[in-house]
């Protein structure tokens, strides 16, 4: 029994090593934050170094920590048209996850942002062995914007309020029409939108997944945005171009 | 309402519509997570790879011929630290023909004084910090670990000279003979005066350039007095350099030895006599002793003349002497004696021959 501010004493891993997954475990303790260290919510960090030590649980918890954000990622970039490659570019960016096991080190980034990296990085690689990514990477033209803010989803109802069925459905469909949407984006804006807003990196994240500047990062999140409102119609009728 | 100009601010609306994709619940294929898992499992039953520092140990256990040429390296390298981090050898005093050589440059003036590195005297911290410094130029002269320090001072009345400063260093006032070595043997490990002056400050090394006649002529007769004090302890050092050095091979040693051993056995021949090693003949062996010792020189050959005196051991088997005596009468009065086929040859005080001659003949 693990009471919120107490180290945990007992060990929660299968271990080949216990001292080194002891120290793995203890590395899960947050001393600034005591409340948060609970017996069931390591950190990613902590987690990867117990299985690195020999603990395949450690990993089984991981993976079901981050499979569903992952996959969800890779089939949105992707789009459409790639649906077909998302098993693959999932499957392979957790062997490379695996792979690089030796080399990982918990003072880089985050194992999160590490994960959504390689997993970019290998959707890129898909798009442009596909040929799609080269068509639409030059898309970099200025987004119209009105020049109001002001008119923005005027007409759409506050998305906080969820009630009847009705609201879900009108939800729904604008989901459905994000997604087609999304798949008019470049790849580029896509992925700084994704990332952006689906996993919840900052830009200073984003620029270091995407490789890019902090400006470009931010340059490719403002043309994302300006043209999914666009698209989504977000702009009241005779606003738009 | 959200703009995207602040790199936190999400747009709500958006946001709301992600949320509530068709896609929102999908989920990889059993299939594809079942292998990722399987392949988790699998590495982490794999031991983690060890350190690089240990896969280089353990590929250098797995090959002698590696391992046996870092060991030969590390011993090297061992050796290489121990030998520099200590003195290998230390410096050897330079010797009195050295001194009297090298202070043909000219004499610093009266405000420079040159003091002489006497054994007891450490030389000061500032010097030996320069001194290791300058480890290279040191190990190639070793006169420089004496450490010529040269100290600027106030203008004395009457000039120093290099034989006042080096007499007045050893702590003893007295000018007795023993002192007189001590003070040579100081100004002859004391170092020349020109290659202190080049490990001189600038402002001394101008000052020393600056030197009057007068100053000069009187570092003339500094060195003049320097030479005379040389010479004369060379001369008063020569007969116990030389007793010293005959002491270590004197031929009597040995052979006195197996006299003492074999006692009244040992026959003496003289003139066609034999006679019983005895009372007579070891008060004539001692006076030979004291006499020749240490003035023993080796010769080529014995001299052609039948030998005046001979010593049969017992151990001689065959009557062979173990040692034969020449006296040698004239203006170079000397005793030859040959003993383990090696020929020696001691000068003699001129009377000596003819009283031997008498004693032995008295036998």
């Amino acid at each position: 029994m693990i009471m919120p501010g107490v180290p945990p004493v007992t060990p929660i891993y299968t271990l080949r090593n216990p001292v080194a997954a002891r120290r793995a475990y203890n590395a899960a303790y947050d001393p600034v934050h005591p409340a948060r260290t609970t017996m069931t919510d390591p950190t990613d960090d902590a987690l990867m170094r117990a299985w690195v030590q020999g603990d395949a649980a450690a990993f089984e918890r991981l993976y079901a920590r981050h499979q569903a954000a992952l996959y969800r990622f890779v089939r949105r970039m992707l789009g459409r048209d790639g649906v077909a490659q998302a098993d693959e570019v999932f499957q392979d960016t957790w062997l490379r996850a695996m792979q690089a096991r030796d080399r990982w080190s918990p003072q880089g980034a985050a194992f999160r942002t590490w994960l959504f990296t390689l997993a970019h990085h290998r959707a890129i690689d898909v798009l442009r062995r596909s040929g799609r990514e080269i068509s639409r990477d030059s898309d970099e033209r200025e987004p119209w914007e009105p020049a109001s803010e002001a008119a923005a989803w005027s007409a759409w109802p506050a998305p906080a309020v969820a009630g009847g069925a009705e609201d879900l459905a009108f939800w729904r469909a604008a989901g459905q029409r994000l997604l087609d949407c999304l798949d008019t984006l470049p790849a580029p804006q896509r992925s700084a939108f994704l990332l952006h807003h689906e996993d919840g990196l900052g830009l200073d994240e984003l620029s270091r997944v995407l490789e890019v500047g902090f400006e470009t990062a931010k340059s490719r999140l403002r043309y994302a945005m300006s043209k999914l409102r666009t698209c989504m119609g977000a702009y009241l009728p005779g606003t738009a171009p | 309402m959200s703009r995207p100009d602040d790199a936190t601010d999400r747009d709500d609306h958006l946001l709301a519509a992600l949320r509530h994709a068709p896609d929102r619940d999908a989920l990889p294929p059993p299939a594809v997570s079942a292998a990722i898992l399987a392949r988790a499992r699998e590495q982490a039953r794999r031991p983690a790879s060890p350190p690089a520092w240990q896969r280089w140990f353990d590929a250098l256990r797995l090959t002698p011929h590696r391992a046996a040429a870092f060991g030969s390296v590390a011993v090297a390298v061992l050796v290489g630290v121990m030998w520099s981090v200590n003195d290998p050898v230390p410096p050897p005093p330079a010797s009195a023909v050295e001194a009297v050589r090298v202070p043909a440059a000219p004499m610093p003036s009266a405000a420079v004084v040159v003091a002489a590195p006497a054994a007891p005297l450490p030389p000061p911290p500032s010097a030996k910090r320069a001194s290791e410094k300058r480890a290279e130029p040191a190990k190639a002269a070793p006169l420089h670990d004496a450490v010529p320090v040269v100290r600027e001072v106030a203008p004395a009345p009457a000039p120093a000279t290099a034989t006042e400063t080096a007499t007045a260093t050893p702590p003893s006032p007295s000018p007795s003979p023993a002192n007189a070595t001590a003070t040579a043997t100081a100004t002859a490990t004391a170092p020349a005066p020109a290659p202190a002056l080049a490990f001189a400050p600038p402002r001394v090394r101008a000052t020393a350039e600056a030197s009057s006649g007068a100053e000069a002529a009187d570092a003339a007769q500094a060195r003049a007095n320097v030479v005379a004090e040389l010479r004369r302890t060379a001369e008063q050092a020569a007969p116990v350099a030389q007793s010293l050095s005959a002491q270590r091979i004197d031929p009597l040693a040995r052979l006195g030895a197996r006299l003492d051993a074999a006692g009244e056995t040992a026959i003496w021949r003289h003139d066609g006599r034999s006679v019983t090693h005895g009372a007579s003949t070891r008060a004539w062996w001692a006076g030979v002793l004291d006499t020749a010792r240490g003035r023993w020189t080796r010769q080529a050959q014995a001299p052609a003349a039948p030998p005046w005196l001979e010593l049969v051991l017992p151990d001689a088997r065959d009557g062979t002497a173990a040692a034969t005596w020449w006296l040698v009468s004239g203006d170079a009065p000397a005793l030859v004696l040959r003993t383990d086929g090696v020929v020696w040859r001691a000068p003699l005080p001129p009377s000596l021959p003819a009283s031997w001659q008498q004693t032995v003949s008295a036998w």
